[in-house]
């Protein structure tokens, strides 16, 4: 019976070393039929070796990552992290705050630009908690800008604010220089240039949104506790 | 065996709990960055990515028995979001550090020189799929059994058995179409080799 097992599965479960005596048996019987099996079964043997050693060698190369500090991380005290485009400020806490102010306001004035509705508290945006309605969709049944909500969740990194609802436009404190992207020539000879801009922005929300991550790693949008903004470990 | 007790604790505020955790599982998790991150990442800053997160997010685990299997789905994602982070096409080409981006051709050749043979296993490996080539890494990962890798990517074992089988096939054929010799010549005329397999396993 063992015979009609088929070599790479006969020749794992004795590297595994969880092969019957009927399995051992079995493969003897092909390497008598059939001498090159057991150099098969040699080669595989030795491809484990080796890999293990490569692993191991890289393995332990790497310096020892400790846990970092704990900082409100329990239970229900979920602190909000800001992506790392933060770092490409130089990670100084206006810059920080620069670029979180314009995460805030990002869906806001791209509803206003595009002269979407803006959801409010008496239309709120769905989260993943309510499983009827998809992200951005209201709750009154109007898609909300679904596409973009969509992407800016799976692109955005975990603890990302997501979204943001507010009564109020923002208003701009201070504009930063702009960060020159990429540039690039068009067909009719002129230039398209691409540039970051950083705003210095503040505003009166109303409720926030973060990205997390579910159990199975998947990106999904849940309320924010604007408490936290407060004492983001970043900011 | 089971972490749930120690995730329990560590919910519950247990740092050693917590940092025990980190210290067993640590090794697979920086196998499953290395498995599926960009080449031109620091597994290391990776790995510190995932600490961050484990120590943050730790409270999102709605079922402390399926910490492994969300612990590596932290790492997955980790390990995508650096490479969408960083604007380049996913790798599984590459080794870190290891240019494989043709094995069989002369570029390869004058590489393996340099490399040697155990490096340039691990290289091919890293040229699986990467249904195939997580479950072999994890593998040569000490003590490392099916059950355990089954756990870990929330898998039956049976699928784990058939991938890992798979996984050292598909690697050793790579290996020889590498245009290298057999590993030893001549075919011995007795199952003798057959033997020295058993014993040495």
């Amino acid at each position: 019976m063992n015979d009609t097992i088929d070599e790479p599965l006969l020749f794992s479960r004795a590297l595994e070393r969880r092969a019957s005596r009927a399995e051992w048996d079995a493969l003897e019987r092909r390497a008598h039929d059939d001498p090159r099996v057991a150099l098969r079964l040699l080669a595989h043997l030795r491809d484990e070796g080796e890999l293990s050693l490569a692993l191991d060698a890289r393995l332990s190369a790497l310096p020892d990552v400790e846990l970092p500090a704990p900082s409100a991380p329990q239970r229900g005290a979920r602190a909000l992290r800001l992506p790392r485009v933060a770092l490409l400020f130089g990670a100084t806490g206006w810059a920080a705050a620069c670029v979180l102010a314009a995460l805030l306001v990002l869906r806001v004035t791209s509803d206003e630009r595009a002269g979407a509705t803006r959801p409010s508290r008496a239309a709120p945006v769905a989260t993943s908690h309510d499983a009827s309605r998809g992200v951005g969709e209201r709750a009154d049944g109007a898609t909300h800008d679904a596409d973009a909500d969509a992407r800016s969740v799976s692109d955005a990194p975990v603890g990302a604010v997501a979204d943001a609802l507010a009564s109020d436009a923002p208003t701009v404190l201070h504009e930063f220089p702009r960060v020159l992207v990429e540039t690039r020539e068009t067909d009719d000879g002129r230039v398209e240039v691409t540039w970051l801009r950083r705003a210095l922005e503040t505003q009166t929300v109303d409720a926030a949104f973060e990205v997390v991550e579910d159990e199975l790693g998947r990106p999904t949008v849940v309320p924010a506790d604007l408490s936290m903004l407060a004492v983001s470990d970043i900011l | 065996m089971s972490d749930s007790s120690s995730v329990a604790r560590a919910l519950a505020g247990d740092r050693s709990a917590l940092e025990g955790l980190w210290r067993d599982h640590r090794r697979w998790v920086a196998t499953v960055l290395l498995a599926h991150k960009r080449q031109d990442a620091e597994l290391e800053d990776l790995l510190q990515e995932v600490a961050v997160i484990l120590v943050q997010r730790l409270a999102d685990l709605r079922d402390p028995s399926r910490f492994r299997a969300w612990l590596r789905a932290v790492a997955v994602n980790v390990a995508r979001m650096a490479a969408r982070r960083d604007g380049a096409r996913p790798t599984h080409e590459a080794l870190d550090g290891v240019d494989v981006v043709d094995p069989s051709g002369e570029r390869a050749a004058r590489a393996e020189h340099a490399r040697g043979e155990i490096e340039r296993v691990l290289a091919f490996a890293m040229r699986l799929d990467p249904d195939y080539r997580e479950p072999l890494l994890l593998r040569a990962v000490d003590g490392l059994g099916q059950a355990a890798i089954a756990e870990i990517l929330d898998l039956p074992e049976t699928t784990i058995e058939t991938r890992l089988a798979r996984a050292r096939r598909m690697l050793r054929r790579e290996l020889e179409r590498d245009a290298r010799p057999p590993v030893r010549p001549g075919v011995p005329d007795d199952p003798s080799a057959l033997r020295l397999a058993r014993d040495i396993a």
